[in-house]
């Protein structure tokens, strides 16, 4: 394909839309860390479960891909509010190694029961087949509503935890917790909204992601290490930051895709975050930001 | 290890050996994948004895299989010395990366995440090498091994690995895994070198690894990228040696087995349900994810563990051991009369001059000098954020000096960790004690004793006697972890000690004890001078400090502002501004 500036620039606005969902996906990863201090590999998982949901919602021919996500939403809340209260509390004093071998328990276990339930069959909703295009840039129209939800509801959740008084709460509760129980915050229930937040925020990432990408169980560990790298590239304890390194990587994965192959855009990628790793130890956004 | 166990051992081998041949192809098949993963799982502990996690250990299974592939396809070499290149090659990039990597000081998820990214970018990169056969991967043509020779190759790297751990586990080497394990700021400054601890330990575990790889490449005489360097190999060796138990000989043997079990198990069900095979691999999944799940919440410990205190519940006998026996020691015999040279001496034993520490804006410490006389206990007072404890960690290795030099000996101090300056011949106690809480009394002594002791028996001599003169003799095989206050000061004591050293930095041993436990460190102080040991002290309990100190230094804000005999000092009026606030002070 020749490198025309319409063809770059399309691979540009791409790779950032669906780098905003990348970002969407890792943001909630690091709402978990921050206030509760576990990593959940599981995150991922409740992406392709809310996939799944969307797709059969909307394959049955009830309700439209955007509505079914709108449904989905709030039964995630409260699963993650659920999974909070019943098994992360009881985890949260252990060690970081011992949360990564839940949260991976969790996640394997979140897969194999999709793949049981649904086989390994790759799936897709069938596109609207629409496109906007502008200035010789053609974009699809699920990627731009896709893209312009997540960072729509990123951008909002941002501004929320910097500035309603439940937002600041959950800040202040993960930023100490027991100077947050000092001064009477109840930082239990504090928390159980935080990864209510965070499932419901996978929920979101997962529907928007069923509009235009392929389905399989599979791609629930793609993007558990997806979001875990681009959670470690950026710095977990920065929810902006980790949005940004979604976008970071989404553009990566497309010039990649564009200039080389697909396979071999993420060893690009692998490669870059292993060095940027070794040269920013604590994220490209080191502890700069809070969450 | 008794001759008698060896026999057992031998004749276990023995009869492990034999049984091939009465047993049909499938059950070698799986035995064959129970020891050949027992023994990876047994590499993978190797570095979890560090406290390291690895998501990524499929890099160094994958370089071994594909090493020898490589080599055999193209090369025609033999898997022989295919072997042995890939289990040098994966020891070579395991020390390129975590060298870079813990010199970086990667930790917790980012160490996590550097893992899994290691081996993720191995399998695109062979997915992407024409030379590899990118997804198709290498197929062994031609090449014939018999599945009992597979067997017995399984068996020997397990028994080998089983072996190796049980060395290691009562090796020096072991013990300063397991301290930079428990705490690695503590190992260091008891005179562990916890860098090439680590790194040691990540090598050897790779080169392990990779050895299993290539045994998986014989069995199954291809390799892949998915499945030599995919999620579900690491997924498998943490899962196995979690559930068994962590940092045990037999922990990775029981939970691969168990886990195999199951997972033949699940096959049988599944084959009644009528589920398919991939809905009984996906069963299995559900299942290990399970146990994960159920590991971390109800045996964190793993398998091994629990049964061991099953089993001491029900023999009590075998847990005693004679420690009841009395012994006599001199106190201080080891060290000698060094006391007598108090004060001979004119030179400084430690000389601090023009010492300043930044952190980015804030100055902790503002050109401090001063000098250490041999004999001597010096005092160091001052209010909260004076800057006594940033004092000690620059003088041990903590922080590095941002002007100004420290010199011991007259050696300069200058760019040394803390376990160099430890093995230089000073030691330190930490305010907040750091005790390596799941490791007993007299292990936590030997830990120190290690840094001058050529072997565990001889630090083990040296640990007792330590012991003995700090009065904790008789908590020795006591959990760290369990002591009362005092006794975790003691043991702060005991450690140092431990070290043979010629300077003691003690940083607040006072606080948190009461008058009459205060009363028993300083009786402990005052002895360990009396051994020749000279003492540097941060304290807030004026009583204690001026009662025990030759000499006071008082800080203010990071600035020495007074210097001289406890009586002098006391009527300091600025000294009585800054840090008695205008009251008088406690006699």
């Amino acid at each position: 394909m020749e490198l025309t500036p319409a063809v770059i620039g399309q691979m540009l606005v791409t790779g950032v839309l669906v780098g905003s969902i990348y970002g969407a996906v890792a943001m909630g990863f690091s709402l978990i860390f921050g206030v509760v201090r576990i990593v959940n590999f599981a995150h991922a998982g409740g992406v392709v479960w809310a996939m799944y949901a969307v797709f059969l919602v909307t394959s049955g021919g009830v309700l439209g891909p955007y509505l079914a996500t709108a449904l989905v939403i709030p039964v995630f809340f409260g699963l993650g509010y659920l999974l909070q209260r019943a098994l992360m509390v009881r985890i949260a004093d252990m060690t970081e190694e011992m949360h990564i071998v839940f949260t991976f328990g969790l996640l394997l276990v979140l897969t194999y029961l999709a793949q049981f339930a649904f086989g390994h069959d790759v799936r897709f909703l069938a596109s609207s087949e629409r496109h906007l295009a502008f200035g010789g840039i053609v974009v699809q129209r699920e990627i731009l509503v896709g893209g312009g939800v997540a960072a729509l509801s990123a951008l909002g959740l941002h501004v929320a935890l910097a500035r309603t008084w439940l937002g600041k709460a959950i800040r202040a509760s993960a930023d100490n917790r027991r100077g947050a129980v000092l001064i009477g915050l109840d930082v239990r229930a504090l928390q159980r909204v935080a990864v209510a937040v965070s499932v419901a925020s996978a929920a979101l990432a997962g529907g928007l992601l069923a509009t235009f990408t392929t389905l399989y169980p599979l791609r629930a560990f793609e993007l558990a290490i997806l979001a875990f790298l681009i959670v470690v590239l950026s710095g977990i304890r920065s929810l902006l930051g980790s949005f940004g390194g979604g976008v970071i990587v989404g553009v990566l994965e497309g010039a990649g895709t564009l200039l080389l192959s697909p396979s071999l855009a993420q060893l690009g990628i692998h490669a870059l975050i292993f060095a940027a790793l070794l040269i920013r130890p604590e994220g490209l956004w080191g502890r700069k930001e809070a969450v | 290890m008794t001759r008698g166990r060896l026999v057992a051992l031998a004749a276990l081998l023995a009869a492990a050996l034999a049984v091939p041949a009465g047993a049909s192809g499938y059950t070698v098949n799986i035995l064959t994948q129970i020891c050949l993963y027992t023994f990876l799982a047994g590499a993978w502990n190797v570095m979890a004895l560090s406290g390291l996690v690895s998501l990524g250990h499929a890099a160094f299974f994958g370089l071994g299989g594909y090493a020898t592939a490589w080599l055999y396809v193209t090369h025609g070499v033999t898997p022989a010395l295919g072997w042995i290149a890939g289990a040098v090659l994966a020891g070579a990039v395991a020390y390129a990366v975590y060298w870079v990597a813990f010199r970086c000081g990667l930790r917790g998820i980012y160490f996590g995440g550097l893992t899994l990214v290691l081996a993720e970018s191995f399998r695109f990169a062979a997915i992407n090498s024409p030379a590899l056969g990118r997804s198709q991967g290498l197929e062994l043509l031609g090449f014939h091994m018999p599945s009992a020779a597979v067997y017995a190759l399984a068996l020997g790297l397990m028994a080998g690995g089983m072996l190796l751990t049980w060395w290691l586990l009562r090796s020096p080497f072991g013990y300063r895994l397991h301290a930079v394990r428990e705490n690695e700021l503590a190992a260091e400054a008891l005179g562990v070198d916890t860098f090439r601890s680590k790194l040691s330990a990540t090598v050897l575990s790779a080169a392990l690894t990779a050895m299993g790889g290539t045994a998986h490449a014989l069995l199954l005489r291809f390799v892949e990228p998915e499945s030599d360097f995919g999620l579900s190999v690491s997924l498998n060796l943490l899962l196995g040696t979690f559930l068994g138990g962590t940092g045990t000989v037999l922990g990775p043997a029981v939970g691969i087995t168990v886990l195999f079990g199951l997972r033949e198990a699940i096959a049988l069900v599944g084959e009644q349900l009528a589920v398919g095979t991939a809905g009984v691999y996906a069963l299995q999944q559900v299942v290990y994810g399970l146990i994960l799940m159920l590991v971390v919440l109800l045996l964190p410990e793993g398998l091994v563990r629990v049964a061991g205190s099953w089993v001491r519940r029900w023999w009590p006998a075998r847990a005693t051991h004679a420690a009841a026996a009395p012994r006599t020691v001199q106190p201080g015999a080891a060290s000698g009369p060094r006391a007598a040279d108090a004060g001979s001496e004119t030179a400084p034993l430690l000389q601090v001059a023009g010492l300043t520490r930044a952190f980015e804006g804030l100055v902790a410490l503002r050109d401090v000098s001063f000098e250490l006389y041999r004999g001597e206990i010096l005092g160091i007072i001052g209010p909260n954020g004076a800057g006594k404890t940033t004092l000690f960690n620059v003088i041990s290795g903590i922080h590095p000096p941002t002007a100004g030099s420290v010199h011991f000996r007259g050696q300069s101090l200058a760019a040394l960790t803390p376990s160099q300056v430890c093995r230089r011949g000073l030691a330190r106690t930490f305010q907040v004690v750091r005790p390596f809480a799941s490791l007993s009394v007299l292990d936590n002594v030997i830990i120190g004793a290690l840094v001058r002791a050529r072997d565990l028996r001889r630090a083990r001599e040296r640990s007792e006697e330590v012991l003995d003169f700090v009065g904790l003799a008789a908590r020795r095989d006591a959990t760290a972890g369990a002591l009362t206050i005092q006794d975790r000061k003691l043991l702060e004591f005991a450690r140092a000690l431990a070290t043979d050293p010629e300077v003691i930095l003690l940083d607040e041993v006072m606080a948190g004890l009461n008058p009459a436990e205060q009363e028993r460190v300083a009786a402990t102080i005052r002895r360990i001078r009396d051994r020749g040991i000279t003492l540097l002290l941060i304290e807030h309990v004026m009583r204690a400090v001026m009662g025990l100190s030759d000499r006071v230094l008082v800080l203010d804000h990071g600035v020495l502002i007074a210097e001289g005999k406890p009586e002098a000092i006391v009527r300091d009026p600025e000294v009585i501004r800054v840090y008695l606030g205008g009251s008088p002070v406690p006699a």
